[in-house]
């Protein structure tokens, strides 16, 4: 043993000493750094779980928003949904309105129409019997000048079959 | 003071029921004559005598009846007598405004229109 620690060249005095003062480095560093160190570890990893924390707080907030503006987004659609289906009801109960207003004006119209179409045609059926009138009136007294006598006795012999038949009741 | 006519005709008739003979009754005549003339009621004089005329008819059971032409008919009276009385006074008048055919008048009440003039009318 002695021989191998030779043959590394290790010396025990120095070794010893190195020893010594590797312990008095120790003991100082224990006594005034360790604790400080220590302690600025402690704050630091405080801190990054603070931080940790905060940022995980964050996100769950974040998240939350995230959800609060899915679930008003969503309600802004729901409500604009909601709107437009009323709106659609009310536009198809004005057109439903709009469309009865017409059908009722459509018939109005048509009724008018009627009114004056029966109108125009009776016109024209006055106007034609009229004319008819008229040009039985114009052959009647073109035929009273033409033959007299024989309108006289056409007429007369009327009024002597009317007495005959009023005696004849009698 | 003025009197109507129906008034007048009355007094007429009813004057002449009184009078005995046709002597009387020329003389009555002659005198309500006068008294026309005296009121001054000659224009008068057409509608007393139609009225009278009236009244002695409806008294007598009598018709007056005119039938109207337009110009002068052969054999009118005979042709309408048979549907009338013997007693009723057929009288004949031209009237150019009914055009042709026939009117007849029954005592200014009744009237048969058969004249050509109605039947234009009846075209109106």
């Amino acid at each position: 043993m002695k021989e191998l620690i030779e043959a590394l060249g290790i010396d025990w005095k120095l070794l010893l000493a190195q020893t010594f003062n590797f312990l008095v480095v120790l003991i100082i560093l224990r006594v005034f750094v360790y604790d400080e160190i220590l302690k600025v570890l402690k704050e630091r990893k405080k801190k990054i779980e603070e931080g940790i924390i905060k940022s995980e707080e964050a996100e769950k907030r974040l998240k939350e928003i995230e959800n609060l503006k899915l679930e008003k987004i969503k309600e802004a659609e729901k409500e604009a949904k909601e709107l437009f289906l009323e709106l659609e009801k009310k536009a198809r109960a004005n057109e439903e309105q709009m469309l009865l207003k017409a059908k009722e004006k459509e018939s109005e119209i048509l009724a008018q129409a009627e009114i004056i179409s029966q109108n125009k045609i009776k016109e024209a059926e006055n106007l034609a019997y009229q004319n008819l009138k008229n040009l039985l009136k114009t052959s009647m007294l073109q035929l009273l000048k033409l033959k007299p006598e024989a309108i006289d006795e056409v007429l007369i012999s009327e009024a002597v079959e009317s007495l005959k038949k009023q005696k004849n009741e009698v | 003071m003025k009197y109507n006519y129906k008034i007048y005709a009355r007094a007429l008739v009813s004057a002449l029921d009184e009078a005995q003979d046709l002597a009387q009754k020329e003389k009555i005549i002659k005198n309500f004559l006068a008294l026309i003339q005296k009121n001054k009621d000659t224009r008068q004089l057409k509608k007393i005598i139609d009225f009278a005329s009236k009244i002695i008819y409806k008294k007598e059971g009598r018709q007056k009846i005119i039938l109207e032409t337009a110009r002068p008919q052969n054999n009118l009276k005979n042709l309408f007598q048979k549907f009338f009385s013997e007693k009723d006074i057929i009288e004949e008048k031209i009237n150019p405004n009914i055009l042709a055919g026939i009117r007849i008048v029954i005592n200014d009440e009744k009237e048969l229109d058969f004249s050509f003039k109605k039947r234009l009318e009846l075209l109106n």
